[in-house]
């Protein structure tokens, strides 16, 4: 049997919606860590200082569109009647997780427009200092998201199992 | 359902980036600046472009805020910062030299600073330090000195009594400098000074508003490269 990633991506309709979760995500924190900007001029600019985060937001985003696709297929086969196993909504669960971490950066800017402010704005002040460790947090959440997936399409045999079929083999002869 | 996914994504994206837009509108003070501000009035033209009133112009220009560069240059950038924030900070230490010797220096632009302290009590330490050593002559020997120092928010690096410390570092007379820094005499500056920035819409810092000769404003957010600035002067300036 192949692996369910790469089972997902020879499903166009799958390969396509990983490719709008990659790009929609991307977007969204390329332009909350300051790499993008839209206006006055739509810029792309990483100082040199920030190669690391850039670095972790393109894994975060390459990963999430990897665990979402895959759970989203594994729900849909499921839903099939196919074998999929329950790692497909513990994926889907993983990679929000893993992908709330940009809304941190929502937090100082709700300080900055009082909209919330006070305790919520200084946690969202001390999150947005540690957002290279958070990150980390999450890209650990979607490898072990990623390997859980892939592992869970693989179909087990138990030893007993195996045994049995190796009587049947030999009897059979 | 794939395409129905599609969509609740674009609508996430639409909204997260559409946040900048909205926050303006709702804009009133932070606790930090409830404490700081005595009153707030309405909203002010801050478009992007295109001609914004005399009166926003005239605010953001007001008063005689620390200014680096010549009276005589055409394009005004105006800084809204805050001492602690982070990106400010970046910005400073990658940019800022490069935006003076480009456009300050060459007469292109004037650079002038206002607070905008949201980081907590700490960032208006930094600010009245910054005013106090201006009383001596050095408030941008301050200013660079508060943002090569920077660390991360509200560790203390910013408390009164490493502003002290800053103080004696750049050969301040201490004296002066312990009278100004303590009277409280710069606190309506910064009332006003994040007031203004709440009224023009600032959600994050630092942002930039540049004024052209003809009142024309080009609003910069976040810490956007120096060529972003070459661009907008270079904009305001062709007419």
């Amino acid at each position: 049997m192949n692996s369910p990633i790469l089972d997902t991506y020879t499903d166009v309709r799958y390969a396509l919606l990983s490719g709008v979760i990659m790009i929609g995500y991307g977007t969204l924190l390329l332009f909350f860590d300051s790499f993008l900007f839209f206006a006055p001029y739509f810029t792309f600019y990483v100082p040199t200082s920030a190669y690391a985060n850039l670095l972790l937001d393109l894994l975060l985003t390459f990963l999430t569109a990897i665990v979402l696709a895959v759970s989203l297929r594994q729900l849909s086969l499921r839903k099939q009647g196919g074998s999929s196993s329950k790692t497909g909504v513990l994926g889907i669960f993983a990679a929000l997780l893993a992908g709330a971490c940009p809304c941190y950066y929502l937090i100082p800017l709700l300080a900055v427009a009082g909209t919330i402010g006070g305790a919520l704005g200084a946690v969202g002040i001390i999150l947005n200092a540690f957002q290279i460790p958070i990150k980390l947090g999450a890209l650990l959440i979607l490898v072990v998201a990623t390997y859980k997936l892939n592992k869970s399409g693989v179909c087990k045999i138990s030893p007993s199992t195996r045994s049995v079929l190796r009587k049947q083999s030999l009897n059979e002869q | 359902m794939i395409v129905g996914l599609a969509i609740i994504l674009a609508v996430i994206i639409g909204l997260g980036l559409g946040w900048q837009f909205i926050a303006p509108s709702s804009s009133t003070p932070t606790n930090t600046a409830a404490m700081l501000t005595s009153s707030s009035s309405g909203m002010l033209d801050t478009s992007m472009s295109g001609s914004s009133s005399f009166a926003f112009v005239s605010n953001l220009t007001a008063g005689s805020p620390p200014t680096l560069g010549s009276p005589n240059a055409s394009v005004t950038i105006v800084e809204f910062g805050d001492y602690q924030c982070p990106t400010c900070g970046a910005w400073y230490n990658s940019q800022e030299a490069l935006l003076i010797q480009n456009l300050v220096d060459s007469g292109k632009a004037k650079l002038v600073w206002r607070d905008f302290d949201y980081y907590g009590p700490d960032s208006v330490s930094a600010s009245e330090a910054a005013y106090a050593a201006g009383e001596q002559g050095k408030f941008w020997q301050f200013h660079d000195l508060l943002f090569k120092s920077q660390q991360t928010p509200n560790n203390g690096w910013a408390s009164r009594q490493n502003m002290e410390t800053f103080a004696q570092q750049l050969g301040l007379n201490m004296t002066e400098f312990d009278e100004s820094f303590n009277s409280g005499k710069y606190d309506p500056i910064i009332y006003a000074n994040h007031s203004l920035g709440v009224q023009a819409g600032v959600t994050e810092t630092p942002t930039f508003f540049l004024i052209g000769p003809n009142g024309k404003i080009i609003t910069i957010a976040g810490g956007q490269p120096e060529s972003v600035f070459e661009q907008a002067v270079a904009s305001l300036t062709s007419g």
